[in-house]
């Protein structure tokens, strides 16, 4: 009996032995959205970073309203994950990609990845726990962009990035406006959700909107992720 | 209209088979129920969903199929959110429910649907957006026949246009609390358009 309690430990960590490398490639597939640095993270089952119809975490309101990532990272760190973040080193522009090679994702079976979408209030890419195949191929995923649910989408361009202040930090694709009076005050779903999208406006000083609705819209998906296991 | 795409992941259907039971005595053969339960979360920015219905049902029940004419039925849920008629017309399937209320966005609810268990079980979902003219999420024809006891499912659900009223978001037509206007007209079907939408004429089965 003491033996076989013994042998057990060993089975259970031999089969759930997961150690895997990887390659993974993120593609910009919007029309004029940015993506802010990106968290691409590896972790175990027992945890997410976020969740679709959930409440989001002060730090995935800090990604999505800001882009600053670096609380989720902290968090990955803390349950044991393996992450690289801002692979892209800064911005990835639409039409761009990315590519991590040869990541050794260790045990952790689950790979997650944001970012903040711009413009946009608190619009983020996302990938929630996908689960790392073990058999060796080439999968492809499309991702949607999510909206945090923490700001109401005013869409205005004022700088505002940081959590719980109103506004848009930036919109590094340019072709926005200013000036505008704000498309909505409330934020109604106040859990992660589909974002609806930019509704934007045509008037570059002015109107509703500091979005550009001829060119900063977008139908999901809004990236692609190919994952190469090896 | 976007509606009409798929592009739009709106809701997430979870499916669980929450428990069996096996009944029966000597004289009869064994009979075995399933019991599926439904969590449907409503993921979208500010779009209430009617009443969910909720169907279990054979291949002959088709609550509507993409590219073809929607049913009066189908009309009636998707332009006023009543699902009465699409109730009436599973009444005689394996289980028909229906939740009670409205269910806004961020929130979810559940229904609980007994059958016996078989074959070829198809599960079907449906509900409005009640801020739009005619559209509507669900899933059909999905079979759950192959569910183990404690096992579950998990599904995106995309948007369609029951193509029955033109997305005209006009003051009055739209029967959600951003308008609270008219659901379910007939003479808006045909005759009663400027030009025929695609679900003009001919009622699916």
């Amino acid at each position: 009996m003491k033996r076989t309690l013994a042998a057990l430990p060993l089975i259970a960590v031999a089969g759930f032995t997961h150690a895997a490398t990887i390659d993974v490639t993120v593609s910009n597939l919007t029309q004029a959205i940015t993506f802010t640095p990106l968290l691409v993270t590896a972790h175990s089952s027992d945890s997410y970073l976020f969740r679709l119809g959930e409440s989001a975490s002060p730090e995935l309101q800090a990604m999505a309203e800001g882009g600053d990532i670096s609380g989720l990272n902290t968090l990955a760190d803390s349950i044991g994950a393996y992450s690289v973040a801002n692979p892209a080193e800064g911005l990835l522009m639409a039409n761009g990609s990315t590519m991590i090679s040869d990541w050794d994702t260790g045990e952790n079976t689950q790979l997650t990845i944001v970012a903040m979408l711009l413009p946009t209030n608190d619009g983020f890419v996302g990938l929630d726990s996908w689960s790392i195949p073990e058999t060796p191929g080439t999968y492809t995923l499309y991702l949607n962009g999510y909206d945090a649910g923490t700001e109401a989408n005013d869409e205005i361009i004022n700088g505002g990035g940081a959590s719980g202040v109103p506004g848009i930090p930036a919109n590094p694709s340019g072709m926005g406006g200013e000036n505008a009076t704000g498309v909505i005050a409330t934020e109604v779903n106040d859990r992660v959700h589909i974002h609806p999208g930019n509704v934007g406006d045509t008037d570059p000083d002015g109107g509703i909107s500091d979005v550009n609705s001829r060119v900063h819209r977008w139908l999901n998906p809004v990236a692609k992720v190919v994952v190469v296991v090896k | 209209m976007m509606n009409k795409l798929t592009a739009i992941k709106a809701a997430v259907l979870g499916v669980a088979v929450l428990g069996l039971a096996a009944c029966g005595d000597d004289d009869d053969p064994v009979v075995t129920t399933a019991e599926y339960m439904l969590t449907v979360h409503n993921n979208t920015a500010a779009q209430p969903f009617s009443p969910v219905l909720a169907a279990l049902h054979n291949d002959s029940a088709m609550l509507w199929q993409l590219g073809q004419p929607a049913s009066v039925a189908l009309e009636v849920m998707a332009e006023g959110g009543n699902n009465s008629q699409l109730m009436t017309a599973l009444a005689d399937q394996y289980a028909v429910a229906s939740t009670e209320m409205v269910l806004m966005p961020g929130n979810s609810d559940e229904l609980s649907l007994q059958a016996e268990l078989k074959s070829g079980l198809l599960l079907s979902v449906a509900t409005m957006l009640v801020n739009t003219n005619d559209a509507f999420t669900g899933v059909m024809q999905i079979d759950v026949s192959g569910l183990e006891v404690g096992e579950s499912m998990q599904l995106n659900l995309p948007i369609y246009d029951a193509g029955t009223e033109f997305n005209s978001e006009a003051v009055g037509s739209i029967p959600g609390p951003a308008d609270g206007g008219e659901g379910y007209n007939a003479a808006r079907r045909c005759g009663g358009c400027g030009q025929p939408p695609p679900g003009c004429g001919i009622p699916s089965r």
